[in-house]
């Protein structure tokens, strides 16, 4: 067989250089195996400018962290819509930050790991999934500090099933206390009604955990009318439910949210996202923030000590 | 030695085969689901124009009933950082089957820097405001694209060929500058050598004429000026321009100029544009104006204010009007008018949830030389359900 050059190397060198240039190919064709995350945020503020830094520092330099505004990304448009989702799907691990981005992002990608942060809300039926977790922005410790102050003996918690493990944690620090939790464990929203009544009825206070089913929308009304009907005032884990008539919310200290968001997330990566047990962390620290008109409404006084923040 | 080395190349090859895939399809969509509730048409005029269209007698009708108007999917794949393949495939006329699909653009977008962007493919032509941001009906805030653009012109202005975007920033405008050449407007697929002509069905409308191919050796060309966020606020006017031969020669041209304005200002929202077409040597459309180099003026104003607010969802009054004249370049024959009006309500109901209830009122002449003219008038109630997702 004539071969094609005279300086054929194939019939010079026979199969000698192909180990080096195979070796050379694999090495060059193998996969970087750092977890490409990409940061989600409803817009960059300076509250959280320092949480997004300290989290792209965790990303590899070959991969690093793409941050993505949701106000900017125009998603009412499907083609925009389109764009924007086809850019996230080639993370390995989305690390939403705020409550819109959260459940953007839990919604659009039900089949990838997500990291999230600064949410208060969200569906149960999405933590039922293996891979996510995140860090809710309030500091359990300080609301039961403040309800302790306001000389609340009797608490009234409702939640939904996905956040049991939550609420358990927080009647142990009930407890400590010296709080009685009473606890409303709501699995659909034909119980809402019932468990909520009973808890008005039960208790000086009533606290919601986020799921949007009671934190949002009609459940959060009707919590509401209950609420002023019982002048029992209701705890919530947001500023939103604050603005609109709960007595008071815990909100983090960013840079506290930062340190801990970057560990949290740092754990992850390093576990190949594998994802810890207590998939619900809540923050440590920060202020109390109050409806003013809500206190006066309810006859009641600011208790002294405490990083108190009004809300108008 | 040898197999060693063989089994050494498959395991490269194998670990080349374990980068995982990157590019992967993202769909999204919209339909555009509609209920008329009264259409009345009459068609009349001189019975020798009549005829000459092969409609005899003066013909009156009335509509109801539901269709899909459009329903369209996009396909959007990021190969990478700076690059997109997009697609939208859309379907109309929809029955048993669907009568009417669509590839309206394919294109490879790649953005070298962040001021520059390229796309090759089927792609928008840069052309006005409409054509790129308010011709999907989740774009906008009325149910019904201005008549003109939508049924002669042809909404979208897709071609085949390329663009080059280059966008200044500077302290009271960003400018945005796009060049681009493509296969452009063709003859009549049934006539290599008109343009346009007065025949029914579809003489007249124009985007039939864009094939698969070039019908002749010349590339089309144009480009837009657009100066957006003028002053920092939502509020853009340009200018925009297309210059191609259309017939199988390559020697007679076809040329569009289009200046354009769009301001939400205070939340009311204005969109303007004015076209200017000019067509040498088409023997078709002689037909009707009587001369084979002839032109169209004219031009649409939208404008949509959100009134009110029902539990929390806006509702948004708007009006459009528009007006276009075709004629000979020494007027020797009449004149094609058409002249529209629209007026109606938008609920946004959800984000991706718009209802619209539109009322318009058409009038339309279309000249047939030396036989006299062709009228068409035209009222409608339409209700519309646009969903995106």
């Amino acid at each position: 067989m004539r071969c094609w050059a005279l300086s054929c190397p194939f019939k010079r060198w026979g199969w000698r250089p192909f180990g080096p240039l195979a070796l050379a190919i694999s090495l060059a064709a193998a996969p970087a195996w750092a977890v490409r995350f990409d940061i989600v945020v409803d817009s960059v503020s300076t509250q959280n400018t320092v949480l997004v830094e300290a989290l792209q520092r965790l990303a590899s330099s070959e991969q690093p962290a793409v941050v993505y505004q949701l106000s900017r990304a125009n998603v009412a448009d499907p083609i925009e819509k389109g764009k924007f989702l086809s850019k996230l799907a080639h993370a390995d691990l989305l690390v939403p930050i705020g409550e819109t981005a959260t459940r953007f992002v839990a919604h659009e990608f039900p089949e990838t790991p997500i990291f999230f942060i600064g949410t208060t809300v969200l569906e149960g039926h999405v933590l039922e999934r293996p891979q996510i977790a995140g860090i809710l922005t309030f500091d359990p410790g300080t609301i039961l500090q403040a309800a302790s102050a306001f000389k609340f003996k009797r608490v009234g918690m409702a939640y939904t099933p996905a956040y049991s493990g939550l609420a358990e944690r927080i009647a142990l620090q009930a407890v400590a206390k010296g709080i009685t939790l009473v606890e409303a464990k709501i699995d659909a929203v034909s119980d809402i009604v019932l468990n909520l009544e009973n808890l008005f009825k039960k208790t000086n206070a009533v606290w919601i955990l986020g799921d949007p089913m009671l934190a949002r929308g009609a459940g959060f009304q009707f919590l509401m009318e209950k609420s002023f009907a019982h002048k029992v005032p209701v705890i919530t884990a947001s500023q939103w439910g604050v603005e609109r008539g709960a007595l008071f919310s815990s909100k983090s200290d960013s840079d506290k949210l930062a340190i801990q968001s970057a560990d949290a997330l740092n754990a992850i990566l390093a576990a190949d996202l594998h994802f810890p047990e207590n998939q619900l962390e809540t923050a440590t620290g920060g202020v109390l923030l109050y409806n003013e008109h809500t206190l006066k409404s309810l006859g009641l006084k600011l208790p002294r000590g405490l990083p108190w923040q009004p809300l108008r | 030695m040898r197999s060693k080395l063989i089994i050494l190349c498959a395991l490269a090859v194998l670990a080349g085969l374990r980068t995982p895939a990157v590019a992967k399809v993202v769909f999204t969509g919209y339909g555009n689901i509609q209920m008329t509730a009264h259409s009345q048409y009459k068609i009349f005029g001189d019975p020798a124009a009549l005829s000459a269209l092969g409609l005899p007698g003066i013909r009156d009708a009335h509509t109801r009933g539901f269709n899909i108007e459009s329903l369209g999917l996009f396909a959007t794949t990021n190969l990478r950082e700076d690059m997109d393949f997009l697609v939208d495939f859309t379907y109309r006329q929809i029955g048993n089957t669907t009568g009417e699909t669509r590839l309206q653009y394919a294109y490879l977008e790649y953005r070298p820097r962040e001021d520059v962007t390229g796309r090759v493919g089927k792609i928008l032509l840069p052309f006005g405001f409409y054509n790129h941001k308010r011709f999907y009906p989740f774009q906008r805030i009325e149910l019904t694209a201005p008549l003109f653009q939508r049924t002669i012109l042809g909404l979208p202005i897709a071609h085949l060929g390329a663009d080059v975007q280059k966008r200044f920033q500077t302290t009271w405008s960003r400018i945005e500058v796009d060049f681009y050449g493509v296969n452009g407007y063709g003859a009549t697929p049934s006539n290599p050598n008109q343009f346009r002509s007065p025949t029914l069905p579809g003489g007249l409308i124009l985007s039939n004429n864009v094939g698969a191919t070039n019908n002749n050796g010349d590339v089309a060309f144009g480009g837009r000026i657009n100066f957006a966020e003028l002053a920092g606020k939502d509020m853009e006017t340009g200018a925009s321009y297309y210059r191609g031969a259309w017939d199988g020669s390559g020697k007679h041209f076809l040329q569009l100029i289009n200046t354009h304005f769009h301001g939400n200002l205070s939340r009311l929202d204005v969109v303007a544009e004015y076209l200017h077409m000019d067509v040498e040597e088409d023997s078709g459309f002689a037909a009707a104006v009587g001369e084979k180099h002839w032109m169209t003026d004219g031009g649409f104003l939208v404008m949509s204010y959100p009134l009110w607010k029902i539990r929390e969802m806006p509702l948004s009054p708007f009006v459009a009007a528009e007006y276009t004249v075709s004629h000979g370049k020494e007027r020797r024959g009449d004149q094609e008018k058409m002249a529209g009006y629209r007026a109606g309500l938008t609920l946004q109901a959800m984000e991706s949830v718009r209802i619209k209830l539109e009322a318009s009122y058409l009038n339309y002449i279309l000249p047939i030389y030396g036989a006299g003219k062709l009228k068409l008038e035209l009222y409608s109630a339409v209700l519309g359900l646009v969903v995106s997702f």
